[in-house]
């Protein structure tokens, strides 16, 4: 089978639209800005709550935009059984570029990770306080105080989780570079394939 | 040689440990009351200034004088870090290697905490929701660089 858009002639199609890159981008931003307000910021944390609620309401954008989104965006076309994973992930010791036209299994699934944890996250830190440290989520009161505690332990254990998928979505992307000589970056600022 | 060299004092202060001991216990124990007194204290606070009611916010200020007065240094008495007693206190071993920023610390707290009491015993709602969470800003400060993260 070939590939229509692996065609150079052919003019290039959109892969991800507008809302998508700008949600990317932003929390990109959002997210290295909240772990760096929560592990280093000022001890008065109310930057690192808003910046927490930015991450909670881009996340809500983006929920409801892979239902009633453009193509690629919608989960319904890239959250795919575990046949389809496996038979991609044989494919990827091939040096060749995938040229999924938007999210290939293994990423779908990488996305719904990051949603998962990057919720959860939100969640864990509405809930929490600290009174040690006289620091208090909005919702804390809604909740006990054994509550709190078992929320800010999981807070602050899901911060690291959340660098290794970080991490790991960016080596991911060096992988398709150097490996796959497939350049992922392009699509996601000017929403095409360079070509 | 130089083991041997390593090994006495080591010894001598494993000794002294044990000689010290009930002494250092003590200490953990008075340490661990106060500032549980002055965690009660901020909590009650907190929940003075969500509804600010002038007479429970004198009569908070009045506690939380008290509690201030106490002269901390012998709850830092040397020999009483994690390191001395893993699992019981979570005072890191570094406090008495920085006791000038300990201090510090300690004393910003301290101003702050005037601050509280000051607004409170003024009726002044505004600033003591201000001066609160600027103290509580104080207690993370120090407990950010010297204590121990509970396991
Ligand atoms: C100058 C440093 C410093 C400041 C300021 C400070 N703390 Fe602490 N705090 C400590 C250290 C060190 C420990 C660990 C003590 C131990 O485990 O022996 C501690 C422990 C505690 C504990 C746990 C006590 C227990 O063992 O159950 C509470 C509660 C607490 N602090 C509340 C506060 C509050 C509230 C404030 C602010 C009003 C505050 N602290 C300010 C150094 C500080
Ligand atoms: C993706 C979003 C977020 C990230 C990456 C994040 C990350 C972090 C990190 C790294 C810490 C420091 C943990 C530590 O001291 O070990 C922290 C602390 C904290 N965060 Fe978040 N956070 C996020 C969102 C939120 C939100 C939405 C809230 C709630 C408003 C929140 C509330 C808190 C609280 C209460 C603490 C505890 C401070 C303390 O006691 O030391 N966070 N967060």
């Amino acid at each position: 089978m070939t590939d229509m858009t692996d065609s150079p002639a052919t003019s290039r199609p959109m892969i991800w639209d507008p809302l998508v890159r700008v949600f990317h981008w932003a929390l990109f931003l959002c997210v290295v800005s909240a772990w760096l307000l929560g592990e280093f910021g000022p001890d008065i944390m109310t930057l690192h709550f808003w910046i927490g609620y930015a991450v909670g309401g881009l996340l809500l954008i983006r929920l409801l935009w892979g239902f009633v989104g453009t193509r690629t965006a919608r989960f319904a076309n890239f959250v795919t059984g575990p046949g389809a994973v496996l038979r991609y992930a044989m494919t990827l010791p091939a040096r060749k570029p995938s040229h999924t036209p938007g999210h290939n299994p293994l990423g779908g699934w990488s996305v719904v990770a990051m949603i998962g944890v990057l919720g959860l996250q939100v969640v864990t830190g509405l809930f929490s306080a600290s009174v040690d440290d006289f620091v208090f989520g909005p919702f804390s009161d809604l909740v006990s105080e054994d509550v709190n505690k078992l929320m800010l332990d999981l807070h602050k254990s899901l911060a690291p989780v959340i660098l290794a998928l970080v991490a790991l979505h960016v080596g991911a992307i060096w992988f398709y570079k150097i490996w796959k000589r497939e350049d992922l970056v392009t699509p996601m600022i000017t929403g095409r394939r360079r070509g | 040689m130089r083991k041997i060299l390593l090994a006495l004092p080591v010894a001598a202060l494993a000794l002294g440990t044990v000689a010290y001991a009930s002494d250092a216990k003590d200490v953990l124990d008075a340490r661990e009351a106060y500032f549980k007194s002055l965690g009660k204290s901020m909590k009650a606070m907190m929940g003075v200034a969500k509804s600010f009611d002038a007479e429970a916010a004198k009569a908070e200020a009045a506690t939380l004088e008290k509690i201030l007065a106490t002269d901390a240094g012998p709850l830092f008495a040397p020999g009483t870090s994690s390191t001395d007693f893993p699992g019981e206190t979570e005072a890191k071993a570094s406090i008495w290697a920085n006791m000038d920023d300990f201090g510090a610390k300690g004393k910003a707290m301290h101003e702050a905490g005037a601050e509280v009491i000051t607004a409170a015993n003024a009726g002044d709602a505004a600033a003591f929701g201000a001066a609160l969470q600027k103290m509580g800003g104080t207690c993370k400060a120090c407990h950010d660089d010297y204590r121990e993260e509970d396991e």
